[in-house]
C-alpha cells in the first residue's frame, strides 16, 4: 500500500510518497504562479515512483494551504505532522523547533504525540522571511549565509524586534565597514535569540530537532545550539518531515480501519488544481 | 445626515463575523442592545456615557438612559466598522496599544466633532449625545483618563469615581472590610450628588430602593444560569451565547427586562439540562475560555471548533458575581449596592484562598481556570492574549503555569485584540484551534 503526505507551506509545497519507507519525494515553490499548482507537485512524485494516482491508497493534506487541496482524504495540521514526522526520524525528540518561511514554531512531543506547541504571531522576524529580505539586500544567496557567518569572529548585535528595522541595520553595518561574516552571524543569532525564547514558553527538554527550510542553515542551527547549551539534531532533509508526518499519518489511519473492519474514509480525491483559502 | 463613506467599505468584510446562537436567550440580546442605543434618541431622557462599574441602577432611578461606550465599541467590531473610529483616534496621537474599546469611542467622539454630526456608519445609529460622562477605577486604569477625554471632546461634565475591591488575602478581614465599605459608599455618594446637581433633581430613594432590589434578584439569576450551564454535560449555553447574555448584567442591572431576561435564561437552560440538551451533535472535546475578553470582531470563530465537536463550556471573563443576601439590616439602598459587591468580591478571593494561591499574588480571580477546570469537565484551556487590555492579559502565564503544575490539562493562547481587527490572523487562528484539537484527541487516544 501506498501513502502520501501533501505539506503546502506559505513558501514551499513538498509531497512524500511511501510505503514502508520514502519512495518519493518533490519539493517545489508554493510562490503565487504555484499556488494553485499542488496537482503539479503530486503528479511529479507519481512519476517518480510510475504509479497512477488511484494506487495511493490514502492522501493527507497539511501546512496552511492544507484546507483546499481536492486531491486529499483528510486535513491535519502541521503541528501534529511535523510532531509525527520527527518523531519517526528520531524517536528521542522532546522538542521540535520548525522555522520555515513565515512561521516558526516549537513542539513539545511525548512518546510521539503532541503535548503543546506554540507559534510566532503574525510577524516575519525569526523565520526565514526574514533571511530571503536580509539575503535579498545583501545580493547573497541563501544558500551560502550559513556557511559564510561560521567565519565570523566578531558577531555584531542586530534587532531582533522587525525584519524591515533589522534591514536597514544589516545596510548600515555593511556601510560602516562591518566585515559580513560578521553582521550574518549576528543575524543568525537574531533569529535563533527570537525562535528560542519563544520555544523556551514550553520548556525545552531533550533531543531538541530542528526543521524547516532555516534548519539548513548551519549559522542559525549553531546560534541556537548556543542558546540550548547543548547539540540539536537536524534530519538529512530538514523540509520534509511535514509531509512524511502526513503521510505516516495517513498510513495508521488506514491500517487502523483495516484492522477494525471499518471502512476507509476519504475525499472527493480529485487531482486537479487546488483553490486555496476559500 | 449627509451620507457618509465608510472608510472599511472598499475591504473586504466576511459575509457574517458573529457566531450561531444556541439559545433562545441569546438570541434575544441583539434586540436588548439595539433597543439601548434607539431609546437613548427616541425617549426624550438625559443621556450618560458610563463605563461599566455595576452602579446602572442609579441611573434607572434618576431616569436617565445610560450608554456604555465600551459596549459600543464591541459592537463596532462585531459590524467590523470599528477600525475608521481606531484610526481617527490614533490620528490624534492615542497609541494603537491603549484600549481598542477605548480608541473606538475616543475616534467616534472625534470624527462626531469633525463632522458635526453622527458619522453614519456608526451601528444602531450611534451614542447619543450625553448630559454628563461618568468613568471610574472598576476593573482597569484606562478608565479615568478615557471619559475624562471623552468630556473634552463632547464639551459634558465629567464625574469619576472609585470602585475599590480589596487585595485577595485580606479581603476577608473585617478591619479591612469595614474600611472598603465605607470608602466606596463615600464614592457612590459623591455620584448621586452628582447627578441630582446635573439633573436638577433629587434622588428618589424609595424608588433606588426598589430598583436595587430587583437588582440583587437578578445578579442571583445571572449566576445561578451561568453555574447550572458550565457544569451541563452536554453543554447547553456555549461561551458565545455566554458572552451575548451577559449585556443585560452589565448594561441592564434593575431594569425589570433585565430580571425578566434572566428568569427567562435560567429556565431555558434548567429546561435543557433537565433534558439533557446540547449545543453541539456530538461532545468531544469541553473547553474553558480561561481568561481574556473574546474577539468580537470575529465570534464566529467558536462555531468554527464546533464543526470539529469541540465547544467552550464556560468562559471565566465575565464571570456572573456570587451575590450573598444582604442583610436586612441595611436599609440603604447605597450601602446595599455597596454591600453586595464587596461580599461578591469577597466570595471569589476566599475561592482563590482555598486554592492556596495567596502566597503568590493578590489578583482576586486567579485561581479561576484551575476551579472550573476540575468543576466543568474541561479537557483544555484557551486563553486570549490581547494586544490592548492588559486588565485581562494580566496573570494568564501565571494561570497556565498552575494549571500545569496541578493539572495535566492542556492550554492554548491565541493573540489578537478584542476590538482591533489588524491584530486578528485568522489562519494563525484556525490552525492553532485545530492543532490543539488533534493535542487533545491525542491525549485522549493516549488516555491521559
Amino acid at each position: 500500500m501506498y501513502f502520501a503526505g501533501v505539506d503546502i507551506g506559505s513558501t514551499m509545497t513538498k509531497v512524500v510518497i511511501m510505503d514502508e519507507v520514502v519512495l518519493a519525494c518533490v519539493i517545489g515553490p508554493t510562490g503565487a504562479e504555484h499556488r494553485r499548482l499542488a496537482n503539479k507537485v503530486m503528479e511529479e512524485a507519481l512519476r517518480q515512483v510510475n504509479l497512477p494516482f488511484d494506487e495511493i491508497s490514502y492522501v493527507v493534506a497539511t501546512g496552511y494551504g492544507r484546507i483546499s487541496v481536492p486531491f486529499a482524504d483528510k486535513q491535519i495540521t502541521e503541528i501534529t505532522c511535523h510532531a509525527k514526522g520527527v518523531s519517526s526520524l528520531f524517536p528521542t525528540v522532546h522538542t521540535a523547533i520548525d522555522i520555515g518561511g513565515q512561521d516558526a514554531k516549537g513542539i513539545k512531543i511525548a512518546d510521539g504525540r503532541v503535548v503543546g506547541f506554540v507559534m510566532n504571531d503574525k510577524c516575519a522576524a525569526g523565520t526565514g522571511r526574514f533571511l530571503e529580505v536580509i539575503a535579498d539586500d545583501l545580493g547573497l544567496r541563501l544558500e551560502e549565509m550559513g556557511e559564510l557567518s561560521l567565519n565570523s569572529k566578531n558577531r555584531v548585535e542586530i534587532s531582533s524586534t522587525c525584519t524591515v528595522f533589522a534591514a536597514q541595520e544589516v545596510v548600515s553595518r555593511i556601510a560602516e565597514g562591518t566585515p559580513i561574516e560578521d553582521v550574518l552571524a549576528g543575524l543568525h543569532e537574531a533569529i535563533a535569540s527570537r525562535v528560542f525564547r519563544m520555544v523556551e514558553r514550553l520548556k525545552i527538554e531533550r533531543d531538541v530537532v530542528v526543521t524547516g527550510g532555516v534548519a539548513k542553515n548551519i549559522g542559525v542551527v549553531k546560534a541556537l545550539e548556543e542558546h540550548a547549551g547543548f547539540p540539536v539534531l537536524v534530519p538529512e532533509e530538514p523540509l520534509l518531515t511535514g509531509a512524511v508526518g502526513a503521510a505516516l499519518l495517513g498510513k495508521e489511519l488506514t491500517l487502523k480501519a483495516l484492522e477494525s473492519g471499518r471502512p476507509i474514509e476519504r475525499g472527493a480525491r480529485r487531482l486537479e488544481v487546488a483553490t486555496f483559502f476559500e | 445626515m449627509s451620507e457618509q463613506k465608510n472608510p472599511e467599505a472598499t475591504q473586504e468584510v466576511p459575509k457574517r463575523t458573529s457566531a450561531k446562537k444556541w439559545t433562545e436567550s441569546a438570541r434575544k440580546v441583539r434586540g436588548l442592545v439595539r433597543d439601548m442605543y434607539v431609546r437613548a434618541f427616541t425617549e426624550g431622557k438625559p443621556v450618560a456615557w458610563v463605563m461599566f462599574t455595576l452602579v446602572n441602577e442609579l441611573f434607572v432611578a434618576m431616569d436617565v438612559v445610560p450608554v456604555y461606550p465600551e459596549n459600543f465599541a464591541g459592537l463596532c467590531a462585531t459590524k467590523r466598522v470599528g477600525n475608521p473610529f481606531i484610526d481617527r483616534a490614533e490620528a490624534d496621537g492615542f497609541s494603537n496599544v491603549s484600549c481598542s474599546y477605548a480608541r473606538i469611542g475616543l475616534g467616534y467622539a472625534a470624527l462626531w466633532k469633525d463632522m458635526g454630526e453622527i458619522p453614519s456608519f456608526a451601528p444602531d445609529g450611534g451614542m447619543a449625545k450625553p448630559i454628563m460622562m461618568v468613568g471610574s477605577s472598576l476593573v482597569c486604569d484606562t478608565r479615568y483618563k478615557w471619559f475624562q477625554t471623552y468630556s473634552r471632546y463632547m464639551d459634558v461634565p465629567y464625574y469619576a469615581f472609585d470602585m475599590l475591591g480589596p487585595p485577595a488575602s485580606t479581603a476577608y478581614r473585617p478591619d479591612v472590610r469595614e474600611q472598603y465599605i465605607k470608602y466606596n459608599l463615600a464614592q457612590l455618594q459623591g455620584l448621586v450628588s452628582f447627578m441630582e446637581e446635573r439633573l436638577g433633581k433629587k434622588m428618589d430613594w424609595d424608588k433606588l430602593d426598589e430598583i436595587v432590589r430587583r437588582g440583587e434578584k437578578t445578579y442571583v439569576l445571572w449566576y445561578d444560569a451561568y453555574m447550572l450551564a458550565g457544569g451541563a454535560v452536554p453543554c447547553p449555553f456555549p461561551a458565545e451565547d455566554s458572552f451575548n447574555c451577559f449585556f443585560p448584567a452589565f448594561f441592564m442591572m434593575g431594569e425589570v427586562e433585565a430580571l425578566d431576561f434572566y428568569q427567562g435564561l435560567y429556565d431555558e437552560i434548567k429546561y435543557k439540562v433537565d433534558n439533557k440538551m446540547g449545543s453541539i451533535p456530538e461532545e468531544k472535546y469541553r473547553l474553558l475560555w480561561g481568561g481574556g475578553l473574546p474577539p468580537w470582531h470575529t465570534m464566529q470563530i467558536f462555531n468554527y471548533v464546533e464543526e470539529q465537536g469541540a465547544v467552550f463550556v464556560f468562559q471565566s471573563t465575565y464571570l456572573p458575581l456570587r451575590f450573598a443576601d444582604v442583610p436586612d439590616r441595611i436599609t440603604d439602598p447605597l450601602e446595599r449596592m455597596v454591600h453586595s459587591r464587596y461580599e461578591a468580591a469577597i466570595s471569589r478571593a476566599e475561592l482563590d484562598r482555598k486554592l492556596g494561591l495567596f502566597d503568590l499574588c493578590n489578583f482576586v480571580g486567579l485561581g479561576n481556570p484551575l476551579l472550573f477546570v476540575d468543576e466543568f469537565k474541561v479537557d483544555g484551556v484557551v486563553m486570549h492574549w490581547l494586544r490592548s487590555c492588559r486588565g485581562t492579559t494580566i496573570g494568564q502565564v501565571y494561570q497556565k503555569n498552575l494549571l500545569e503544575e496541578r493539572t495535566s490539562i492542556p492550554t492554548l493562547f491565541l493573540e489578537s485584540d478584542m476590538c482591533d481587527v489588524r491584530d486578528y490572523f485568522e489562519a494563525d487562528w484556525k490552525v492553532k484551534l485545530s492543532a490543539f484539537l488533534e493535542t487533545l484527541e491525542a491525549r485522549k487516544r493516549a488516555g491521559s
